[in-house]
């Protein structure tokens, strides 16, 4: 995107460069916030996992480039010789100060974003996709104080079978950015080398969420969505090997639980510190087993499935790990989601849904009327929470939680 | 074999005593910031009714928005599992349609042949199309909750009122009394548009043939006749309405 408009006045760019850069001073101690979920489960493996949330630093001398969203393609961004690293934030002290900047009946996440930059990373491209309204006006306000703002215009169909080709030539275009940004030739075996990255952290990833839906209280939905959360921050290498580690000590784990049931959890992402709805499911006894976030499970879940191992056809595959399986409610392609849902559902035996509808995003909010009656025919419950990152509804969300849960009982 | 069930809402605590299923005694206060002193108080005040000795009560189960913070509880269950208990048994055990307005939630259950809860939902966390946005509204024309339902019933040409949220809708009546707009109009438009908040919940309901009204809500005769008319439809107002969630409390086995 073109860099600065003229009409935006000094004081509102100072403003945003000052929340840029001073996160620190806005953000709470995630140390302190960190503790209280690592002691309840106790899990060795989990230390490595708590200590990349707490300090929030990304070390390496590669270039650096920020993202939002799912549908950013990581492995072109590894293969050019650069770190992804996605920005998605949840911190109320955030999305608070980001008011100044993006005040009104905004989403939360996109407030925070403004001032949601990790302690001491500067990243040197930040690429934003055309996802919500939200995330698409965003690139244009940071492209006016910002180099580097890179908007990816993919379409807003996510059937690949009318519009794989559309989708493909927005990455194309972002891969041949990079190669002229950085001044590289990205060969075949860099882009393979990436998607085998990636590939190792999908199967390590679909481990756990597996052994999680098959064994109720192996893992605590602290520990699984720190996991997840770390994953945003660090390379995919070192979240695939502590991982691994972390599978290994899982599998030799004794439980003794007092889950009473074990449900699906759908719709906005969560993100540490915004816990404050496992918080509640963890205390009514409510087991999540699987889930179908796009901050965990979309992120997460899908392979690139290379047949052709031109630098065309991998580019080709790559986009098709991105729009086949692409369940965020901003594309067309509900139909997808509700699939996830009941797939999910049936596969694993689970007693019912939860949908998390953050405050103020509309997109998730249009879905449900939909996915609840989609469910209410095949007899699989439903229940559907509107909420923000405050606390003060936290007693009644309980009552809703507990409710539901006497309902399944 | 004698059960209390004890209600505490944000706005009034409730106690339904039961002995063998047929209530005994029962007691309603104003709740206040000490929940645990409120909830023993009407405690009491229903044993006395009840003509028994607390020793002889076999169980206290409690309920509503302060649920957890009565020590001498027994059990807990929510709101919603009281209300769907209490409705299914006034109302001849059917499968039914409860909707329940209280002081500051509003709450619509689907309750199935057995009893059991099918389907419900909670209003969002503001007060909007909540029995607390009417007593503001009473208190906007100055008069009480009866004179706000008769001056509704008496509107041949109700006005309409854009603004749910209690903070608007206050300013939306002001203007409205200043440009000498008749109160009973501005009654009306208050409650047809809380009426239509409800209806907006009803709707994502499958089977509402029977629909059964509690809650303080359901004492005030305006919003029943309003809200029926939004659904163009007929519903029942439980006896004791108030009452309804102690008593499904009372009687959880
Ligand atoms: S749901 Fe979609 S738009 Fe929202 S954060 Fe996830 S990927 Fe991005
Ligand atoms: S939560 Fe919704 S509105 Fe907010 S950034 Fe994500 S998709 Fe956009």
């Amino acid at each position: 995107m073109k860099k600065g408009n003229g009409f935006i006045s000094e004081e509102y760019l100072d403003a945003m460069k000052y929340l840029w850069g001073k996160n620190k001073d806005i953000s709470f101690d995630y140390k302190k916030y960190t503790e209280k979920y690592r002691n309840l489960s106790g899990l060795k493996g989990m230390e490595f996992f708590y200590d990349v949330i707490a300090e929030r630093k990304l070390k390496t001398d590669k270039p650096v480039i920020g993202y939002f969203c799912n549908s950013v393609p990581e492995e072109i961004i590894m293969a050019a010789g650069a770190v992804p690293l996605r920005l998605c934030n949840q911190d109320i002290h955030c999305a608070e100060a980001g008011e100044e900047i993006i005040p009104g009946d905004i989403c939360p996440v996109i407030k925070a974003i403004c001032s949601g930059l990790q302690n001491d990373i500067k990243p040197d491209i930040l690429v934003i996709p055309a996802t919500c309204d939200g995330k698409v006006k965003l690139a244009e306000i940071l492209s006016s104080a910002f180099d580097n703002i890179y908007f990816i215009d993919i379409p807003r169909n996510s059937d690949y079978t009318e519009n794989i080709d559309l989708w493909e030539a927005t990455y194309l275009k972002f891969y041949e950015y990079l190669k002229e940004k950085f001044k590289v030739k990205i060969s075949r075996k860099e882009l393979l080398n990436a998607c085998k990255i990636t590939n190792e952290r999908t199967s390590i990833f679909r481990k756990i969420y597996k052994l999680r839906a098959e064994k109720t209280g192996i893992i605590n939905a602290f520990d699984y969505f720190t996991i997840t959360s770390a994953s945003f921050l660090i390379p995919a290498s070192d979240w695939t090997k502590h991982t691994e580690i972390l599978y290994n000590q899982l599998l030799n784990r004794e439980i003794k639980t007092n889950y009473r049931k074990n449900l699906l959890l759908a719709g906005s992402p969560i993100i540490f510190p915004n816990f404050k709805l496992l918080e509640i499911t963890e205390e009514a006894g409510c087991y999540i087993a699987a889930d179908i976030l796009c901050s965990s499970y979309g992120h997460l879940f899908d392979p690139v499935k290379i047949d052709e191992e031109t630098e065309k056809g991998i580019i080709r595959t790559l986009t098709l790990k991105y729009i086949a399986p692409s369940i965020c409610p901003c594309f067309l392609g509900i139909d997808k989601l509700i699939n996830a849902v009941i797939e999910n559902v049936e596969k694993y035996g689970l007693d019912g849904v939860i949908y998390y509808n953050l405050r103020l995003c509309n997109v998730f909010e249009l879905e449900i009327p939909v996915i609840r009656s989609v469910l209410k025919d095949k007899g699989i419950p439903f229940l559907a929470l509107k909420t923000d990152f405050s606390r003060e509804d936290t007693g009644q969300l309980k009552t809703r939680i507990e409710a539901f849960m006497e309902m399944l009982e | 074999m004698i059960k209390a069930g004890i209600d505490i809402g944000s706005v009034t605590t409730k106690c339904v005593i039961v002995n063998d299923g047929i209530i005994s005694g029962k007691a309603i206060t104003k709740t206040s910031v000490n929940t645990e002193m409120v909830a023993d108080n009407v405690l009491q005040k229903a044993i006395k009714e009840a003509g028994i000795k607390e020793e002889e009560i076999q169980e206290v189960i409690s309920t509503g928005y302060g649920r957890r913070q009565f020590k001498k509880a027994n059990r807990f269950i929510t709101e919603i599992s009281a209300v769907a208990k209490g409705g299914y048994i006034l109302n001849e055990k059917k499968r039914c349609l409860i909707v329940d307005v209280g002081g500051q939630d509003t709450k619509v259950v689907e309750v199935g042949d057995k009893g059991e809860v099918v389907d419900f939902l909670m209003n969002d966390k503001c007060a909007a199309g909540t029995g607390r946005f009417l007593e503001i509204m009473a208190d906007v024309l100055e008069t009480d909750m009866d004179g706000f339902s008769s001056l509704a019933m008496s509107s041949k040409n109700p006005v309409k009122i854009n603004s749910t949220c209690s903070v608007f809708a206050e300013s939306e009546v002001i203007s409205l009394i200043t440009s000498s707009t008749p109160r009973e109009d501005i009654a009306a438009g208050l409650f047809n548009s809380i009426a239509s908040r409800i209806a907006t919940m009803i709707r994502q309901f499958r089977h509402t043939d029977r629909i059964f009204f509690c809650g303080g809500g359901a004492k005030i005769p305006a919003l029943k006749s309003y809200l029926e008319k939004t659904i163009s439809q007929d519903i029942i107002v439980l006896p004791e309405p108030q009452f309804v969630v102690a008593y499904g409390a009372a009687i959880t086995e």
